[in-house]
């Protein structure tokens, strides 16, 4: 089918204002009368909160409003305070704010503010955290047998027992992955405003889920949701990073306390301290398999950090931890605990990527114990068609099987080179896969034709990837004109539809679907309304290819401009709708092989080459599929190579700084190539679904598994920094 | 604040004069003074690149420059890269090729870019990649960044 719109490499509309530096971020606004706002953050991990002294610093020059923890409504239990009372649990963690005329007599400010602290034994892993006497971050456990847990969730198929029965062999491994920072280049920044007469609150915020702060907002503040406007910027990117809230309550509690517009933007350090980056795991598998490498039994305990505060995303990762294979006997339980880190939130995939690194690397230590090749055993296991995945989706339309045999056969698999060392150092290549379930939550657009018949799409999805630019070729696509005849919008909340946040890769997805219904009302109005000023029946009109065609004797056909200003005339305004939140899960799988080089005189090691193979369902904007595809797989290799929250053993953080947590540069990366099945039979717009996800999943692990296979020697624990696999190099594996 | 001085700034072409501290960071100048907010603030401390602006057409961290010493000295920020309502054909090779994600390191990688090309007409991939390591980008994998920069190189005329 010939497309005028979708499937083609079309740049963001949002793109010149980017190269030319126009875009405005938060950092870059400014409002007449606006205060600095800061933040006095715990220099312990963990420690009770004797005292809180502000007097002096109400006095300061320059100095409109103090804020402690009993300012907000909000009690000090599990659930995480804006700001701390009574206990601070871990670094950084806000205690005190204030606003001021300047940054300096800000930072002034905090400076006179006293604080005592009565320092407590901090909780710096899971194991310590669970051991029987270990020290309690909160008062309350939900395992009656384990200290410091927030949640267990649990996933059964199967006979366990059984399966493990039928096993030729049963292997038993545990990996780790660290705390990580989602590694968004723009820091966390927040503006609020205070309508004087009526108390309504704005607040301008770098987030990728408007709606879900507005909440939040109100909850924080003791405010109903009606008192609050959210307007989303220009994010600098998220990356899960900001789906919650940051400083944007503190903001706004300064700002009405003050009476006057409060700015904050948040130091790459306290970006590092003080919000939620994706926490650590220990994953221990026990898997049994048959002599040909069928996956009979399969037993995961996962201990997810989850720092201060629960939002470790445990159950996803009990979801997911079986990857995209068929296991009949299975029993997953996954923990998330409290240890004195910052609270564990949200980054690109979930808890997937932490999941994928521990099976994906077992696959691999099975298929050489077994003699088999990792490509093999992964095809032999992989869902197919039709196959149930846990938490309720299914593998509608490609097999995982068919995602692995192309990243193989793409990458030359079959025909590669025994890795061969050359002036010390070895080759090797990698295999690995990984799966995502994109789901569409709260998902509506509205769709203006304008009586020029040019079309606004206005939506309250939050334009981090360029979901702007695919809406757009939607709306194009429905109408049947040239994109350029079509604009796309992002609201605030109180400008546009309501919307979940920009995460879990749905907003083209979902979004996208609404934005293509609602193009198809905005077509039903327009026939409607130009058959009730006709007088024909509104079956023998229709709007395609960028016209309306009136059917029937002395059928003719009107340009959508004419018919655009027809309706106008007669019916005011012809603005489609769409919303909904019911579409079938999106299960997309994604497959990659790694080439490296390791010097094994450093332990030094280099990714040469990466193929990445992805259902996409459909791929509305190649160029920028690829785009997602490539980022994620950098994340993966910043994950593998070199990113890791390091602490002292008073759970003080060593590297808060873009030096020591170190993100992958440009001479880091590999050559990629990106192959797109698109089958085109998924439940988003024209059989798209969502791509953002998925391609972080495998690269970790297809490294790991390509550095075995050039020296021989398996790394349990990401990162795997050159220190690391020298000295594994050293011990010989 | 005390101790401001009357500062002459090249900047994009024209010479501005401003009241800063001479300690002030060129950054702050920049962005507060002469509202150039194309240039970003990623970390103020010269990690990752999005302050970067050309001084006499070298790549410099503008977070870790004090105004005093950019004085005398030309200073290019994104704003002055091409005359209003044109692109520099390394603008037009970032839209084209898809090496544009947030676009909030995309300042500093253009002027990285173009310092680079300026010295190097012909780079290599590797010198491509090593001239823009001082400049973190998040969204990308670098890839189409490259392409963009490596589609400009094998063009002769760059100058917008």
């Amino acid at each position: 089918m010939k497309h005028i719109a979708i499937g083609k490499r079309i740049p963001r509309l949002d793109g010149v204002e980017k190269v030319t530096g126009a875009t405005l971020f938060g950092a870059d606004l400014t409002l007449p009368g606006m205060l600095w706002g800061a933040v006095l953050r715990s220099p312990h991990a963990h420690a009770r909160m004797r005292r809180v002294d502000t007097s002096k610093a109400g006095r300061m020059p320059g100095v409109l409003a103090v804020l402690t923890g009993r300012d907000f409504p909000r009690d000090d239990g599990a659930d995480m305070p804006v700001l701390a009372r009574r206990k601070v649990r871990y670094q950084g963690q806000a205690v005190a704010a204030v606003a001021a005329e300047t940054p300096e007599q800000a930072a002034a400010a905090l400076a006179r503010i006293k604080v005592e602290y009565q320092p407590l034994p901090p909780v710096n892993d899971v194991r310590e955290a669970i051991r029987s006497g270990a020290p309690a971050v909160h008062e309350q456990s939900e395992d009656p047998k384990l200290p410091n847990v927030c949640g267990v969730a649990e996933v059964r198929r199967g006979n366990l027992q059984a399966g493990f029965r039928q096993a030729h062999r049963i292997f038993e491994d545990t990996f780790e992955t660290p705390w990580v920072h989602q590694g968004f280049i723009e820091p966390h920044v927040s503006l609020a405003s205070v309508d004087p007469a009526s108390g309504r609150v704005t607040v301008w915020t770098s987030t990728q889920a408007q709606f879900n702060q507005r909440e939040g907002l109100a909850h924080a503040l003791g405010l109903p949701i009606g008192k609050i406007r959210v307007i989303g910027l220009p994010v600098g990117g998220a990356f899960g990073g900001k789906n919650a809230l940051c400083v944007e309550p503190i903001c706004a509690q300064l700002a009405r306390r003050a009476g006057r517009p409060v700015k904050m933007v948040v130091s790459r350090s306290d970006d590092f301290y003080a919000t939620q980056p994706c926490g650590a795991a220990v994953i221990e598998l026990k898997t049994g398999v048959k002599k040909d490498g069928t996956l009979v039994a399969f037993q995961a305990r996962l201990l997810f950090d989850t720092g201060a505060h629960p939002g470790a995303q445990h159950s996803t990762g009990a979801v997911l931890a079986q990857g995209p294979y068929r296991i009949p006997n299975l029993h997953v339980k996954a923990y998330a605990v409290y240890t004195n880190k910052p609270p564990a939130g949200a980054r690109r995939a979930l808890t997937s990527p932490h999941v994928h690194f521990a099976l994906e690397s077992q696959l691999d230590i099975i298929a050489h114990a077994l003699d088999l090749d990792p490509v093999e055993i992964r095809l032999r296991n992989a869902l197919r068609k039709g196959d149930p995945v846990l938490g309720g989706a299914s593998m509608p339309y490609t097999s995982a099987g068919k995602v692995v045999r192309t990243a193989a056969e793409r990458a030359g698999w079959a025909h590669r080179a025994r890795s061969q060392a050359r002036n010390g150092k070895a080759r090797g290549w990698g295999i690995a896969a990984g799966h995502w379930s994109v789901w569409a939550g709260a998902s509506s657009a509205w769709v203006q034709v304008n009586e020029d018949g040019t079309i606004a799409v206005i939506t309250g999805a939050i334009n981090l990837t360029g979901t702007n630019t695919s809406f757009a070729q939607i709306a194009a696509e429905s109408f049947g004109v040239p994109v350029d005849r079509v604009t796309a919008h992002q609201g605030d909340t109180d400008t546009s539809p309501r919307n979940d946040g920009s995460w879990g890769s749905r907003i083209l997805f979902g979004v996208g679907e609404a934005v293509r219904r609602a193009c198809e009302d905005a077509k039903r109005q327009l026939a409607e309304s130009l058959s009730n000023e006709l007088g024909v029946p509104v079956g023998r009109i229709k709007v395609k290819g960028g016209r309306v065609r009136v059917a029937g004797r002395g059928g003719r056909f009107l340009s959508l401009a004419e018919a655009a200003e027809r309706a106008a005339g007669y019916q005011g305004a012809i603005t489609g709708k769409a919303a909904l939140t019911d579409l079938p899960f999106g299960v997309a799988v994604a497959a990659q092989v790694a080439e490296v080089e390791v010097d094994r005189e450093t332990g030094r090691w280099q990714v040469l080459r990466l193929v990445c193979a992805q259902d996409v369902g459909f791929a509305i904007n190649p160029m920028s599929v690829e785009g997602q595809v490539e980022g994620a797989a950098s994340q993966g290799i910043g994950y593998a190579l070199c990113e890791e929250y390091l602490y002292d053993s008073a759970g003080r953080m060593l590297n808060p700084d873009l030096m020591d947590f170190r993100l992958p540069t440009a001479p880091d990366h590999p050559q990629f190539s990106v192959h797109l099945i698109e089958p085109q039979q998924d439940a988003g717009p024209f059989g798209a679904k969502g791509v953002g996800e998925p391609p972080l999943v495998p690269t970790a692990p297809a490294i790991a598994n390509a550095i075995f296979d050039a020296v021989g020697v398996r790394i349990r624990r990401l990162p795997i920094t050159p220190e690391r696999l020298h000295e594994a190099l050293q011990r010989g594996g | 604040m005390s101790g401001e001085q009357r500062l002459q700034l090249l900047v994009n072409g024209r010479t501005h004069e401003v009241l800063a501290h001479p300690g002030e960071r060129l950054l702050d100048v920049l962005r507060d003074r002469l509202r150039l907010t194309g240039v970003k603030e990623g970390c103020g401390t010269g990690q990752c690149g999005a302050c970067t602006v050309l001084l006499d057409g070298r790549a410099v961290a503008s977070c870790l420059m004090l105004v005093a010493d950019a004085v005398g000295h030309q200073i290019t920020t994104i704003e002055g890269l091409a005359p209003p309502g044109r692109l520099h054909p390394l603008q037009r090779a970032f839209l084209k090729h898809g090496a544009v994600q947030c676009g909030f390191c995309t300042p500093g990688m253009i002027l990285s870019a173009k310092a680079l090309l300026d010295q190097n007409p012909k780079p290599t991939e590797q010198e491509i990649r090593h001239a823009l390591a001082g400049n973190l980008c998040r969204c990308t994998g670098y890839r189409k960044i490259i392409e963009a920069v490596q589609a400009v190189a094998g063009k002769a005329d760059r100058r917008g």
